[in-house]
């Protein structure tokens, strides 16, 4: 999409509003399975139009799995999942050369990896070796796979939707900072309310479950994804923007004291490019055609949520890194 | 999409001027508080000294805070921008407005700015700019009319008694200072006008006049007092240089020397009438005559015969004179010699000399003509020197006259000085004489009221009972019962100054408090013997 496409007013709010309505066709899909949950839900669709990945966090049963692929459903999508286990190779990942005889000969042939796929679910991705982890740190930051010195382009769009169970850590590698700074967003999966506990019930342990159609493609993804890069920002809340993800450092000024006290590392430039790309598409689906720093506020918990690097007085005192983010807010309003 | 611009402006505008007219009375606000807060510290200082507290003080502090406040809400002065994030603020617009605000400054206005402006237009048709807080506390708001209030209330305090008091004195007290000084620079001027070029000479070195020019000044009649005083001793210096008591003393010895004397008795009265000028006629009768050189034998011969005849009479007369000198100054035993004293020692070495050379003469072989000549030749000197010395006291005697005169005047000067003391610490005054011309009567008393005397809040002419209440002054003059007493403030002042010397001539007195009243005296006066 050129950037001339919406320079008139009536096409660009057709537009807008066409990416309201595929958006919320998207949501509706997955509601049809999934119970509650709309926070995670939204937060991940918006990561995917922003052609980011998702770390989602929880602990088993509360539907991580089942999001994942109801959301694949309901993108007309190719869809690959890999149960990450520790013995897990790289190659099994990106896929590998493979000795073939064709015509005779003896040929070197790449077999793709489940990575060549539009959305991947790297369940439990902790239980994998720190080596295969690494395997998708080219992908999911360059979406491009490079074996025997040759470079294959994934298909677009392509996003990765992992997931991780905080409490069962024996056996499990953690992400190394790289890796989580590719994630777009971390989510947390709660535990649902009695009302939709009740819902989950009702619609599992029927007869038949409901069934969940596409509803968009994966062109529509990407043309989302275009149409919000074009929600302006102004200037002050661009800089309002920066002041939060500064002030996630402890060595800078500003910085509120538990910031200084209990952060090792504040986050990258990639979660400002992260908070900004989620808060204009916040901006639309709010009904906005600007960013607002409510947009930004609400973006910036779970893009800095895994950024932040606690230190060992956080991590002996057990700080939330949420909690963090919000005397950041708190401090820089 | 003119008109959409201008009423974004137009609404900005309207919250950007709320908005700094809430800074503008937030700030008054505030500053009025601390400038009162300062005000009422600046007026219990004031207060607390028994002062009324001036206007000027609470008007500086208030008005200087006032425009220290608008001074900061200028510098504060909100942009546009700030105004259109406060809008966004107090309206909930999420950013729409000051996004608008900003795009539209930026020339977008395309496509995705031009929604972005309709839904900030929209937004903001539904919200009425005026009704944008002034954000003004109420509570600072009410205690800072409190404290302004509290300010205007302490202005309302008069001056303490005690105060008001002291300013009527200072202001009496400066009153008098320039009467006293308009009175001292009239006396000073007239007693001028009687001095002639050398007396006058001597009052202009002594800075006389300028010392009564700073007396206006003054408010304190401690320290008007103590002016005077000075100015008195000033004066004294200046008398002293030309007392003659020591000469006068001298010279009435001598005139009882030469009572009985022949030739001299003329002399010896005008001495003691005082008559210098007539004294002094009949010393310079005195002198001996100037004999011609003698160019032959024969003449020199008869020179010795003229100067043994002519200058006999005369010789006789100066060593009666030198002899009533000397009993004079042997009866005379002042410490501090006069210079006349001095000449008259000379005269009578001169005339001893003389009358030595005389009788040597007289002893020279009448042939002996060159001795004869070398003889007279030491008589002649010796005749000078005696000669030059009468001439001297002669001119000491004119001199006199002179000095005793101008002591006189001076006298005169520092009576109203001594006056005008006592005028400045609270008596009567007696500078001049009162009452009208003659004819005219005297309706009114020429004297201004008395003031309050400080110790007894009662007029410097007492009423009183004998033994009570603070006042010295009571204690002397007041007689039992009540009554006014009539002795004059300079009357007293001699009384007391009498009493205080007879107190300290009193044996059983400690010699520290002795030495208390002397240095006081020593202070006020240069010197305890006038």
């Amino acid at each position: 999409m050129s950037e001339t496409v919406l320079e008139n007013k009536e096409f660009a709010e057709e537009k807008f509003n066409e990416f309201r309505e595929k958006f919320n066709k998207i949501q509706s899909e997955i509601a049809r399975f999934i119970v509650g949950q709309e926070d995670v839900v939204n937060k991940v669709l918006i990561a995917v139009i922003c052609g980011g990945h998702a770390l989602i966090e929880g602990v088993p049963g509360l539907g991580k799995t089942a999001l994942v692929n109801t959301l694949s459903k309901a993108i007309d999508v190719n869809f690959n999942r890999i149960q990450f286990t520790p013995d897990l190779l790289p190659a099994d990942l990106i896929g590998t050369n493979i000795l073939l005889e064709k015509n005779g000969q003896k040929v070197l042939e790449f077999q793709k990896g489940p990575v060549f796929t539009n959305i991947l679910l790297a369940d439990e991705i902790n239980r994998a070796t720190p080596k295969t982890q690494s395997a998708l740190l080219q992908v999911m930051q360059e979406k491009i796979v490079t074996v025997g010195g040759k470079t294959y382009q994934l298909d677009m769009p392509f996003f990765v939707l992992a997931t991780q169970n905080p409490i069962e850590m024996d056996g499990t590698y953690a992400l190394p900072e790289a890796q989580l700074d590719r994630f777009f967003f971390k989510l947390n999966v709660g535990l649902p309310n009695m009302k939709e506990f009740s819902a989950i019930l009702d619609r599992t342990t029927g007869v038949s479950e409901p069934e969940i159609n596409s509803v968009v493609h994966g062109a529509d993804i990407i043309e989302m994804g275009n149409i919000a890069k074009h929600i302006p920002i102004e200037e002050s809340v661009r800089d309002y923007l920066v002041k939060i993800v500064r002030a996630t450092h402890p060595d800078v000024e500003n910085s509120p004291e538990t910031v200084k006290k209990y952060i090792r590392y504040g986050a990258s430039p990639r979660a400002a490019q992260a908070i900004l790309a989620g808060a204009r598409v916040n901006a639309i689906l709010n009904g906005r055609y600007h960013v607002s720093s409510e947009d930004v506020d609400e973006i910036a918990v779970p893009a800095l949520r895994h950024r932040i690097l606690l230190s060992f007085e956080g991590e002996a005192e057990k700080i939330m890194p949420d909690e963090i983010t919000q005397s950041i807010l708190e401090s820089v309003n | 999409m003119m008109e959409k611009n201008q009423f974004l402006i137009q609404f900005v505008k309207k919250i950007q001027s709320r908005s700094n007219l809430g800074l503008l009375l937030s700030s008054l606000i505030k500053m009025s508080l601390i400038g009162s807060f300062l005000a009422i510290l600046v007026s219990l200082t004031f207060l607390f000294q028994g002062f009324h507290v001036p206007l000027i003080y609470p008007i500086v502090i208030i008005g200087f805070s006032i425009l220290t406040a608008i001074a900061y809400s200028i510098y504060k002065k909100l942009s546009l921008i700030d105004a259109a994030k406060n809008g966004d603020q107090y309206f909930k617009l999420k950013d729409g407005l000051v996004s608008a605000f900003t795009f539209m400054k930026e020339g977008k206005s395309k496509g995705v700015f031009d929604l972005q402006s309709d839904d900030a237009y929209h937004q903001i048709t539904t919200v009425n700019p005026t009704s944008y807080p002034l954000r003004i506390s109420s509570k600072l708001l009410a205690l800072a009319v409190l404290l302004l209030l509290t300010t205007g209330a302490l202005l309302q305090i008069d001056d303490s008694p005690r105060v008001k008091k002291d300013r009527a004195v200072a202001i009496e007290t400066n009153k008098k200072s320039i009467e006293i000084k308009e009175e001292l620079e009239k006396k000073i001027e007239d007693l001028m006008k009687d001095l002639d070029d050398e007396e006058k000479e001597k009052v202009r070195k002594s800075k006389l006049f300028e010392m009564v020019k700073k007396l206006e000044a003054e408010k304190s009649p401690e320290k008007l007092a103590l002016k005077i005083a000075k100015l008195e001793k000033k004066l004294k210096d200046l008398m002293k240089k030309n007392n003659t008591k020591s000469e006068e003393k001298l010279l009435s010895k001598l005139a009882k020397e030469l009572k009985d004397k022949k030739k001299l008795e003329k002399m010896g009265k005008a001495l003691s009438k005082k008559e210098y000028k007539n004294a002094q006629k009949e010393m310079d009768k005195l002198k001996l005559d100037k004999l011609k050189n003698a160019k032959n034998t024969k003449n020199k011969k008869e020179m010795k015969k003229q100067m043994e005849k002519r200058w006999k009479d005369k010789l006789d007369s100066w060593k009666k004179l030198s002899k009533a000198m000397k009993k004079s100054l042997k009866a005379s035993s002042s410490k501090n010699k006069s210079s006349l004293s001095k000449e008259f020692d000379k005269f009578a070495q001169s005339t001893d000399k003389l009358a030595k050379e005389i009788d040597k003469l007289e002893e020279i072989d009448p042939k002996d003509l060159e001795e004869i000549e070398k003889q007279m030749q030491e008589c002649k000197a010796c005749k000078n020197q005696g000669n030059k010395d009468l001439d001297k006291i002669s001119k000491s005697l004119k001199g006199l006259s002179k000095k005793k005169s101008f002591y006189k005047k001076m006298s005169k000067l520092q009576k109203s000085m001594q006056q005008c003391q006592s005028y400045a610490m609270g008596m009567q005054r007696v500078l001049s004489p009162g009452g009208k011309k003659a004819g005219a009567g005297a309706d009114a008393p020429n004297r201004k009221m008395q003031n309050l005397h400080e110790n007894n809040d009662q007029y410097t002419k007492l009423k009183g009972t004998k033994g009570n209440g603070k006042s010295f002054i009571k204690v002397e003059e007041a007689s039992s019962g009540t009554g006014i007493s009539s002795t004059s403030g300079v009357k007293q002042s001699v009384k007391a100054k009498k009493q205080i010397e007879a107190f300290i001539q009193r044996e059983e007195v400690p010699s520290h408090l002795k030495d208390g009243v002397k240095k006081y005296f020593i202070d006020v006066h240069g010197t305890l013997e006038e």
